[in-house]
């Protein structure tokens, strides 16, 4: 055995009775005329004494209790069923301990009551109203808002000083436009409404200002419904 | 004593407290595993609770064809070589920066006086040689002097041939001296 053989044998020869028969005989015999592989050999011995004496490196205390409580966190998570993992995941967050049967029963019950609320929509539901959808008191406050904005004189008066040339003409206008069955639609079209109509006939107005109002409405929900 | 397997057909059968006997029993060796594998307390105690994470979730794939914590030693050297690569590809970026520290490393070790027979300047001296190894080498001297596994454990935890742990031990045990011998010689 050559010194290249022989160093290629010195980790199983330390290392237990790794080498046996002739393969054994003929290294040790190597070993014991040999200087230069007793010398690396002495530094093996060295080195392995030193890796054996390293103190083995303590773990911290607290964590066979982190490993032991994440072992049971998983266990309880495999116990929930899938359709419950977003409840449980909800509980997790807000750190409340439930039994994994029970956290099962509460989805159940959340999905019963959700597909029980979508079928009633789905199937059960009467079909939408004239209004389209809207509801009693929606409308009413449409309507008040007509009512409350339709009359004021700002806006007629301003009107009427831009479109009014003569005070007689308008007279005639206003009074024919009053008149006329489809008032709202006149009164908006011509653009003609002269104050005094408003101011001499307040009765002949206040009767007509409901009868306007629900024009409007009427014209409004009609555009509406045109447009759906 | 019971042995660990009856452990293992409890956990199968969803005892979770029988795991957790486990891990009482064997989570000190895979600390320590961990611990010499990467050198750094908080990587070892992750590691270490994701071996047994790991474990947990496939004890229904050990075959009861080796010792439950020969199992559980590849499981957590997988683990560490994961924390490894993951180190590795993090630490790409200050690839510079950690050859510079090296080689200063390097200078200071020279200069570090013989009387580093202070234990935990030894061992700080010994991990900082076995850091350096391959990590293959890494294994086979943690498995074989530091968690004192027998050749047969070492080549069924690696899942390798007696020769090659063998040849893999006598490599990295060379390999050592030669970072070493000047402390000792």
């Amino acid at each position: 055995m050559n010194c290249e053989q022989t160093r290629e044998n010195l980790v199983l020869h330390r290392q237990g009775n790794m080498l046996t028969g002739t393969k054994r005989r003929n290294f040790l015999q190597h070993l014991r005329g040999c200087k230069a592989c007793q010398m690396e050999y002495e530094g093996l011995w060295h080195t392995a004494s030193l890796l054996g004496s390293l103190e083995a490196p303590i773990p911290p205390p607290d964590l066979l209790g982190k490993i032991q409580n994440q072992i049971r966190e998983v266990h309880k998570q495999s116990k929930t069923a899938f359709f419950a993992n977003p409840i449980s995941w909800l509980l997790q967050k807000f750190k409340i301990e439930l039994s994994p049967q029970f956290v099962n029963s509460i989805a159940l019950l959340c999905y019963l009551t959700t597909s029980i609320f979508l079928v009633k929509i789905a199937f059960f539901t009467e079909a939408p109203t004239e209004n389209f959808g809207l509801t009693a008191t929606a409308f009413e406050a449409t309507r008040a808002k007509y009512a409350r904005v339709s009359p004021s004189p700002w806006g007629t008066l301003k009107y009427q000083y831009t479109k009014i040339d003569s005070p007689m003409l308008s007279n005639v206008l206003s009074e024919k436009s009053i008149s006329m069955p489809n008032q709202f639609v006149d009164i908006e079209t011509s653009g003609i409404w002269y104050p005094h109509a408003i101011n001499t006939n307040t009765k002949t107005i206040d009767a007509h200002i409901p009868n306007i109002t629900n024009q409007k409405l009427a014209l409004f929900w009609s555009d509406i419904k045109t447009d759906l | 004593m019971i042995p660990d397997d009856v452990y293992v057909h409890k956990t199968v059968n969803g005892d979770v407290e029988a795991f957790n006997e486990l891990v009482n029993r064997h989570h000190a060796k895979i600390y320590g595993l961990a611990y010499r594998m990467l050198s750094n307390s908080e990587d070892a105690e992750d590691a270490t609770q994701e071996t047994f994470l790991e474990a947990y979730k496939s004890i229904k794939s050990f075959r009861f064809q080796s010792q439950f914590g020969t199992w559980l030693y590849s499981i957590g050297l997988n683990t560490c070589n994961q924390y490894i690569r993951k180190a590795k590809s993090r630490n790409r970026v200050l690839e510079a920066y950690t050859e510079e520290t090296a080689s200063r490393g390097m200078v200071e070790e020279r200069n570090v006086p013989e009387r580093v027979a202070i234990k935990t300047e030894q061992s700080q001296v010994v991990q900082a040689a076995i850091d350096r190894l391959p990590p293959k080498q890494r294994e086979v001297i943690t498995l074989y002097y530091m968690q004192h596994l027998k050749y047969k454990e070492i080549a069924e935890v690696l899942n390798i041939s007696l020769g090659t742990v063998a040849s893999r031990l006598n490599k990295a045990t060379q390999n050592l001296k030669t970072k070493l011998e000047k402390y000792y010689l």
